[in-house]
């Protein structure tokens, strides 16, 4: 901070997307924040929190298969106790990226990247955990996410990942018609056409996608 | 007659079912003892044989189309055999009361049975052989066919680009070409690969060849027990010369040789029997039943021949032990075969079923990022006027271009030991994951344990706060047993992973263990074999 006392935060970024990670390195930079190393995985973060000591780290949700950017935020809070986290994920409900996810950590922030509409709120959100990162934030991920309870995200995703009634129904341990009395309740939640020309399982997968922040 | 064609050298069965045929007819000819009266008897068996024929044939052709299970497939060769059986049976009861005084019954009866035992059992083995090697080449095309699908869209649609690209060198690199080739490589990625890997995700390019292997499959089970013209070129007139042979003369020594001659197929019949079983997995045990199950038949075969025609020699019993080795070991193969056709299919439909995502994810991730990255820095490099940045570039476009989708996808998703060494490596930092696994448990095995391995180290990190996981996977005969150790804290009752899943995925062979430190997850899956 001695050396330029423009920079507003030091930060390291985990993201497993060559693209994003490049592209918010260098537009967090341009906005003040010292981009001090970047980690594409757990090992990488928790390197670069050792190395750089830095005051938040930006981390995605979903790193592809092992850990999520939950377990690496926990990883790295065991030594840092007072690290600032901020999520920025394409996933509007972290329950969609994985089911049995622990919850977020203590003052963590979470960015859903597809509805930033400018900039600056990420680069404030920054600037909130780095002063007070264990600070309440009052977020509610039964407000401000998709109106589905657990089951229903769970039974969501697994329609997404290709899976058949009666899969679902084994793999949960729940009869075919539970299953198919979840997804109406999914259907009616989140305002599904229930009209013929509209296949009901393809419109399921389609929202999923949707919240997940894969299509548009 | 070219020999050559009728002993095809490729398949052990095939050439089986041809040899069973000359030896045993030989015996059977030198064995008869009485001349009789050539032209009634040869008029006799023609027609025999073809009543014959016609039944089993028309049964066949029946039941072929009601029969789409593996299990129908068993029950339908237990019937054809049952008809056929059951027929030779009346042939010679009717011979014999036509005519006590001729062995015309005993000659039909064992000319009948020889070939069209041999025929079956042969066919049979040899269908065997084709279902396994059928499975694999569906399974081969619906793999290859979704990926070659996808690669060859993926190669018209960058076709355009890929000769820009390639032309790039020789035309001048001013600031004006590189903005364009740039601004092209933008408008493929948004107007072209982004809906493609989302046509990937919606599984639009992956259904078609799914529903293909679906109904090849369908198809595949239609049970092949052919009457083609081998029968009647081969098997038929060897029988009728035979017949003339025997109907011409008899001496003691012709019978010694018989003898000896019958003995020779069935102990040539055990030693194929003997290599097919090892071929197919099966066990000492089972050839030891199947002796025992050829012994009990042949006795209860010899005592069925006495009572029709107390005359018979003792000849037929050795061929009845041969058929009832033969006949045991066939029903045993379809068996294990159909079920080991069911686990193929649900494992390969499962692995299909399950690509897209990693197919679309990997376009999204590095195909579509990497070029979208290339374009920005040939973008820069227009500017600043770099022109080591501009070859860089164009080159790591060039390759993303050129990717052969088909070989890069399985390199990195296709091998299972490279999956698990990822997911393994992934949580380093957070938890050291050591993996003991014998290099003799095949691919196909694996893949079906890394779900299990994936859920167990999440569940073992987040809800037991282990920090040191030791996963072993071993295999015996029939399963493979994967073990998760970790050194977290005891929290029973809360296993994590879905128990409903794990029963049916290890049929309820799983079991978790808490020790005053960390736990133990053992989960037994049934192996593909």
């Amino acid at each position: 901070m001695e050396s330029d006392v423009v920079n507003l935060a030091r930060v390291i970024i985990v993201e497993n997307d060559i693209f994003t990670r490049t592209t918010l390195a260098t537009a967090l930079s341009a906005n003040n924040i010292e981009v001090l190393a970047v980690a594409e995985n757990a090992s990488g973060a928790i390197r670069a929190a050792l190395d750089h000591n830095p005051d938040v780290a930006i981390l995605d949700l979903d790193l592809g298969p092992g850990p999520s950017g939950i377990d690496i935020a926990y990883a790295l809070r065991a030594d840092r106790p007072t690290l600032g986290i901020v999520f920025v994920t394409s996933y509007k409900d972290p329950r969609l990226a994985a089911m049995y996810l622990p919850p977020l950590p203590q003052g963590a922030s979470y960015i859903d990247k597809n509805s930033l509409e400018d900039f600056n709120v990420l680069v404030t959100e920054i600037l909130a955990v780095t002063r007070k990162p264990l600070a309440n934030r009052k977020y509610d991920l039964r407000n401000s996410n998709i109106a589905l309870t657990d089951t229903q995200v769970d039974v969501l995703r697994l329609v997404a990942s290709g899976l058949s009634t009666s899969e679902i129904a084994l793999r949960r341990g729940v009869s075919e018609k539970a299953v198919e009395q979840t997804l109406m309740r999914i259907r009616d939640a989140l305002e599904l056409p229930k009209d013929k020309s509209t296949n009901q399982r393809a419109a399921l997968v389609r929202a999923y996608f949707k919240n997940a922040g894969k299509i548009a | 007659m070219r020999l050559a064609k009728w002993f095809p050298a490729e398949s052990t069965s095939t050439s089986a079912q041809f040899w069973f045929i000359p030896i045993n007819l030989i015996a059977i000819l030198l064995l008869v003892p009485k001349p009789g009266s050539l032209s009634n008897h040869l008029l006799e068996w023609f027609g025999l044989a073809f009543l014959t024929q016609g039944i089993t044939t028309s049964l066949i052709y029946f039941f072929q189309n009601l029969c789409t299970s593996p299990v129908g497939r068993v029950l339908l060769l237990s019937l054809v055999g049952a008809a056929r059986g059951g027929t030779i049976a009346s042939i010679s009861l009717w011979s014999t009361i036509q005519d006590p005084a001729l062995p015309v019954g005993r000659v039909i009866n064992s000319t009948l049975t020889v070939v069209i035992w041999s025929s079956l059992i042969g066919r049979a083995l040899h269908s065997s052989n084709s279902y396994a090697a059928n499975y694999r080449s569906l399974i081969g095309q619906a793999t290859t066919s979704t990926l070659a699908l996808i690669n060859s869209e993926y190669r018209s649609i960058t076709n355009n680009l890929s000769q820009t690209l390639k032309s790039a060198d020789s035309i001048s690199i001013t600031d004006e070409n590189l903005r364009r080739i740039a601004s092209e490589i933008r408008a493929i990625v948004e107007e072209r690969i982004r809906p493609f890997s989302h046509r990937i995700w919606f599984g639009e390019l992956t259904d078609a060849p799914k529903s293909r292997l679906r109904s090849l499959f369908a198809d595949s089970l239609s049970l092949p027990v052919p009457i083609t013209r081998d029968y009647f070129l081969v098997s038929i007139p060897m029988a009728t010369i035979g017949i003339i042979v025997i109907e011409s003369d008899f001496n003691g020594v012709r019978e010694l040789l018989g003898l000896i001659l019958a003995s020779l197929p069935a102990l040539l019949g055990l030693q194929r029997l003997s290599n097919f079983l090892q071929n197919q997995g099966q066990t000492k045990l089972n050839l030891l039943i199947a002796a025992l199950f050829g012994f009990i038949s042949s006795f209860g075969g010899h005592a069925i021949n006495q009572f029709i025609d107390p005359t018979q020699s003792s000849t037929l019993s050795l061929t009845g032990l041969a058929l009832g080795l033969s006949l045991y070991a066939v029903l045993v193969t379809m068996f294990r075969l159909a079920e080991k056709d069911k686990l193929l299919v649900v494992q390969t439909l499962t692995e299909v079923a399950a690509s897209p995502r990693e197919i679309a994810s990997f376009v999204h991730n590095t195909v579509q990022s990497g070029l979208l990255a290339s374009a920005s820095a040939l973008e820069l490099a227009s500017t600043t006027g770099d022109r080591e940045k501009v070859k860089t570039s164009l080159q790591t476009a060039r390759e993303l271009v050129g990717l052969d989708l088909t070989s890069d996808f399985s390199q990195r998703f296709g091998d299972p030991r490279q999956r698990l060494h990822i997911l393994a490596s992934s949580w380093k930092g957070i938890a050291e994951i050591d993996v003991l696994m014998s290099e003799e448990i095949a691919d196909h095995d694996l893949i079906s344990c890394i779900e299990i391995l994936e859920e167990a180290i999440a569940n073992a990190v987040r809800k037991a706060h282990a920090n040191r996981i030791t996963i072993e996977v071993t295999q015996d005969s029939t399963s493979l047993i994967v073990s998760v150790q970790d050194n977290g804290r005891a929290i029973p009752g809360e296993s994590g992973l879905g128990t409903a899943w794990l029963d049916s995925i290890s049929n309820g062979n799983w079991n978790r263990r808490f020790f005053e430190v960390g736990s133990e997850l053992v989960v037994t899956i049934p192996r593909i074999i």
